[in-house]
């Protein structure tokens, strides 16, 4: 009798479980080629948006990467007769909250193009300000080497967000990385 | 028809989840810092509690007691993934701003409590109704949360300046402690109201 009320219970259980991994599995079949679609479509404008002057991305890995480097991703920003015109690079600083996912256009003078901000976990109203299009503006045309001021930034200084300087710290890092990486990218191409 | 109106009140004034049964805390005071969030968080809950409640209430023969509690929280982790891969394909900005809110839905006491308390001893069509009137109480509350912190914690509707420059936003509302303080003021208004009703009667 006891063993009847065993399988009984399983059975229910299984039954239960089987009948939502069915209707999962459809649905999952129906939504994963458009979030992929979405999702490669979010990628490109992205890095389309740091580098308004390219038109195709070609994804490149150095050999002399670091291991423990906050870069992510390089890709090679073309213009439309395949002429380098700068990178794009994704990196993923520290910020207050979490890693915050940057992604940053250099043009082949080494000066910064555009910012974006692709994701962060930074605190609403203070840190996730930085995401703001008018904060991220002030790096174009700013080159290696920016510092973070609280006020009045000058020359190659950055303008902190308002009480959120460790989030404008970790992006500026990441915008100095994105440069250093380019520059020495530069010069190995012109030793080929 | 009557039954329905009483049902919809009661899900929405008298017994409302978030101003009176004070469940389903955690996602009403992350997600409630604007107010799209809030009613996109509003009514993937409606729509995740409907869903399970009808089902519930058609399988509450079928469910032995014993194993209720599993074969519950499989049914709605099923109808919250539904929900979560729905928005990832078709609303991924919402999708991106609720983030790991939406998975929690299947944590969200407000929808094991329904179908423990009302789906598992009652017929489809009235379950599926406390679905809905729980869903839409919960969604006018979560709205009228996110409303008052977007609108002095940002200075926004719906992402529309409302205030122009001169307002300085109270950015601790937008905070979790100004979420807690938010919500304690709006359960001692709702309190008041309420109150005063039911002494006048």
């Amino acid at each position: 009798m006891k063993n009847n009320e065993y399988f009984h219970l399983g059975g229910v259980l299984l039954a239960i479980t089987a009948a939502v991994a069915l209707l999962l599995g459809f649905f999952n079949n129906l939504t994963a080629d458009v979030i992929a679609a979405t999702k490669e479509e979010n990628e490109r404008l992205s890095m389309q948006s740091v580098m308004p002057n390219a038109s195709s991305f070609e994804t490149i890995e150095p050999e002399n990467m670091q291991q423990d480097s906050i870069i992510t991703g390089i890709s090679e920003a073309l213009d439309e007769n395949g002429q380098r015109v700068g990178y794009c690079f994704s990196l993923s600083p520290k910020g207050y909250g979490g890693e915050v996912s940057v992604l940053v256009g250099v043009n082949s003078d080494l000066t910064v193009n555009g910012v974006s901000i692709i994701s962060h976990s930074e605190t609403p109203g203070l840190g996730a300000n930085a995401a703001d299009e008018e904060w991220l503006s002030q790096f174009s045309g700013k080159t290696a080497g920016i510092t973070v001021v609280k006020s009045s930034a000058q020359g190659n200084q950055i303008q902190a967000v308002t009480s959120a300087t460790i989030t404008s710290t970790a992006v500026t890092t990441a915008v100095n990385s994105a440069l250093d990486m380019a520059e020495t990218l530069n010069e190995e191409a012109q030793q080929q | 028809m009557s039954s329905f109106v009483k049902q919809l009140k009661e899900g929405i004034l008298t017994n409302n989840p978030i101003f009176v049964q004070l469940i389903g805390m955690c996602p009403t005071l992350a997600t409630s810092t604007s107010l799209k969030n809030g009613i996109g968080m509003g009514l993937a809950v409606t729509f995740v509690l409907m869903c399970s409640n009808l089902v519930i209430s058609l399988l509450r023969k079928f469910i032995p007691s014993k194993v209720r509690i599993a074969a519950y929280i499989v049914i709605i982790a099923g109808f919250v993934t539904i929900v979560d891969l729905s928005l990832q394909a078709y609303l991924p900005e919402l999708s991106s701003s609720l983030g790991m809110f939406i998975p929690l839905i299947v944590v969200n006491c407000i929808i094991l409590a329904r179908a423990e308390a009302f789906a598992s001893k009652n017929g489809p069509l009235p379950s599926l109704i406390d679905g809905l009137s729980m869903g839409l109480g919960f969604t006018v509350a979560i709205s009228i949360l996110s409303t008052v912190r977007e609108l002095l914690g940002s200075g926004t509707i719906y992402g529309l300046p409302v205030f122009g420059d001169g307002y300085t936003p109270i950015i601790m509302l937008i905070l979790p402690a100004g979420g807690f303080l938010t919500l304690g003021l709006l359960i001692a208004l709702f309190q008041h109201l309420t109150r005063n009703k039911e002494e006048s009667k």
